[in-house]
């Protein structure tokens, strides 16, 4: 009984019908129809005033255009949906990765003895090629710019196997899908006689570059 | 203490006529019938009582939809027998794909089984797309249409998972360069693989992922669309038919015309996947070598299209085409609203013309495009281009704006947006199918090479 009054009030709860509230505070048609109420809200507003509850707050008296019972069903949809979008965006951010893998971007790769003049090595683990010269030392990429294939050397320089873009000595495009040249890194020795290399700052140059020794050991 | 004992006893012996009248049917109390027999078992329950008599020709949908959930139910079983001993880290994983195919008691026969159908469900539900698509069998069927192409994205991507898991070279490599297909994708790419991946490059992180993706997440979302798209077939009357139509209007009993005929064709497909998975094994290749691709190295046949695309443009070919395709696909069935013709090959009878036109049409443009830009002189000249101008200049382009091209003419000339859509349907397909054959025939570093030319005298 106390459910059913409940469920009426909030049913026909209209402006018009507002002022009748508190004449019929007991008068419950239980055996009324809930979605006929609803049916007739608006449109036989004597009709509602007699299936009225108690009267509500004072703060509620307030003109409404909203029936309180969809508004409690569509904030329940809310509250449920911002829950369900709360869990997903934590969710996602639990997914992402919140540490790089591998080793690390900075590293010592050997010796300047390691390395013969005019000679190309490649560095199979770190993916790089290095390149001395008489004008320097340079490590590029050893990955194909496109979709990352390891490169093949030939006679003019290199060549993808995956989809055949191909590359000068330098690493400048001379066909094929690739669009940009093999990236170039920056190389310096350290005082220990290590060479090292960043591959987290790519240069803007191509070609070697002259291999300063540091400022100690000049002098 | 008797009485106590006796009780038990009585109770236990009814225990079987307790499971039985759980399981069969209960008769009505008055007239003593049994309910209809496709009421009396609850997996009877996504048939309808009567099917119409055209529906059940195997010319009108080959059954591929069945096969697709046959398939789908292989790769279930036999993928929670091969979790049994994979083992998802970069260390182990190609020693336990190892294990199953050299040492576990029926291990290699699971491994094909589950190669196998995986290979035929893509194909399955590619062919399953194909026959709605062409048949117009989408009409007011919006949403099931939704859930359809969501199962084949799904599919595709279990493939995708699946085919990283046994860590060899081959699929090492190949999930590499699908993986960097996604830096073309712009705005969200870079974002998009390194969820992925867990990382820039394919490595442990990635692996986990990958089994995480293929054991539990896509299953998972498949199932339940899989019960949505059953369920809303039968919502939606059966498989689509022009009701004007009047031989459209005879039915036949279910059980057991439908049944049998689903029945047969689950043996069949069953029969043939173990014939198969006896005789040919899954390969396997060699252990992964991280720093060095194969030559070639191919992506798995279904992203063969993509891979060759992708050699002229990676932009248009690993973006701009599939998500053209894709929404095409995904405003099909709001587009595209009309009656005539429904669940008929390639619509009315009248309008069927256009479709075989631009079939024919768009094959001689794809053999065109391929003349031009399988020579190498053109490669060379493309290759001093701006970038802009080799997106603009490829066979991948040429098919998308020669799909516009007849979506154009035939929804004017025809006036039909059938006819427009299958016109359009029909060029992307030949691109499709095209591509695909024109990256099998590719040989080390790309290069062209026809099918009875051998590799090994040109590298």
């Amino acid at each position: 009984m106390r459910r059913n009054r409940t469920e009426a009030c909030g049913d026909s709860q209209t402006p018009s019908v507002k002022t009748d509230r508190t004449e019929a505070p007991e008068h419950l048609p239980a055996q009324e129809n809930t979605t006929e109420g609803l049916g007739a809200e608006g449109v036989n507003s004597s009709k509602s005033s007699k299936r009225e509850g108690p009267p509500p707050a004072p703060d509620e008296r307030v003109e409404e255009t909203v029936p309180r019972r969809d508004f409690l069903a569509r904030a329940g949809h809310a509250a449920v949906g911002l829950c369900a979008l709360s869990f997903a965006a934590g969710a996602v951010r639990f997914a992402a990765p919140a540490f790089e893998e591998g080793p690390p971007r900075k590293f010592p790769f050997g010796r300047l003895a390691d390395f013969g003049m005019n000679t190309l090595t490649w560095l199979r683990d770190r993916d790089l090629f290095v390149l001395r010269s008489p004008a320097g030392m340079g490590a590029f990429s050893s990955r194909c710019t496109h979709l990352g294939c390891t490169l093949r050397r030939t006679a003019e320089g290199f060549v993808c196997p995956c989809h055949g873009a191909r590359y000068d000595a330098l690493g400048g495009i001379v066909s094929g899908p690739a669009r940009r040249p093999l990236p170039w890194y920056p190389v310096w020795l350290e005082r220990d006689g290590r060479l090292w290399v960043d591959l987290g700052k790519p240069l803007d140059t191509v070609g070697p570059i002259a291999i300063v020794l540091p400022a100690e050991e000049k002098g | 203490m008797n009485g106590f004992g006796s009780a038990l006893l009585t109770n236990l012996t009814s225990l079987p006529s307790h499971l039985k009248r759980g399981l069969h049917p209960v008769a009505d109390p008055e007239t003593g019938a049994l309910p209809h027999r496709m009421r009396r078992n609850f997996f009877f329950h996504l048939h309808p009582l009567q099917v119409a008599e055209r529906t059940l020709r195997p010319t009108v949908t080959f059954g591929l939809g069945i096969m697709t959930l046959t398939l789908f139910c292989v790769l279930a079983l036999s993928g929670v027998l091969l979790m049994v001993y994979y083992v998802p880290t970069t260390r182990e994983a190609y020693a336990s794909a190892q294990d199953v195919q050299f040492a576990v008691t029926f291990g290699s026969f699971v491994r094909a089984l589950h190669r196998w159908a995986a290979h035929a469900m893509v194909l399955a539900a590619f062919l399953h797309l194909l026959r709605v698509t062409f048949c117009g069998a989408y009409f007011r069927r919006e949403l099931n249409w939704t859930i359809g192409l969501h199962l084949f994205l799904f599919t595709l991507g279990l493939a995708f998972t699946g085919y990283l898991l046994p860590w060899d070279q081959r699929s090492f490599w190949a999930v590499s360069v699908s993986a960097n297909l996604m830096d073309h994708i712009p705005w969200v790419g870079d974002l998009l693989k390194r969820f992925l991946l867990g990382g820039r490059e394919v490595g442990q992180a990635a692996l986990v992922r990958f089994y995480a993706l293929h054991v539990a997440v896509l299953p998972g979302l498949m199932l339940g669309l899989a019960i949505l798209h059953l369920w809303r077939i039968r919502k939606d009357g059966g498989l689509a038919r022009d009701p004007k139509t009047l031989e459209n209007l005879s039915t036949l009993p279910a059980w057991p015309h439908l049944v049998a005929r689903e029945a047969t064709l689950v043996v069949v497909v069953l029969t043939l996947l173990c014939l198969l998975s006896t005789l040919v094994l899954a390969p396997l290749g060699g252990a992964p070598d991280i720093h060095n691709p194969s030559n070639p190295e191919k992506t798995p046949w279904y992203f063969l299209w993509l891979q060759e695309m992708v050699s002229y443009s990676a932009p248009v070919g690993g973006f701009v085409f599939p998500g053209a395709l894709l929404f095409g696909l995904l405003l099909l069935p709001f587009l595209e609203r009309e009656e005539e013709g429904v669940g008929r090959w390639f619509g009315a009878p009248g309008k069927r013309v256009a479709v075989g036109v631009s079939a024919v049409v768009s094959l001689l443009f794809f053999l065109l495009f391929e003349w031009i830009f399988l020579r190498q002189g053109v490669a060379n000249w493309l290759a001093f281009k701006q970038p802009m101008v080799r997106d603009l200049l490829n066979p991948a382009t040429g098919m998308l704006i020669l799909a516009v091209v007849h979506f154009v003419a035939a929804g004017f000339l025809v006036r039909s947006t059938r006819t427009a859509f299958l016109a359009a349907g029909a060029v992307l397909l030949v691109a499709v199918i095209g591509f695909s054959l024109v990256g099998w025939c590719r040989g080390p570093l790309w290069v062209f090479f026809w099918p009875w030319e051998d590799w090994s005298l040109a590298s």
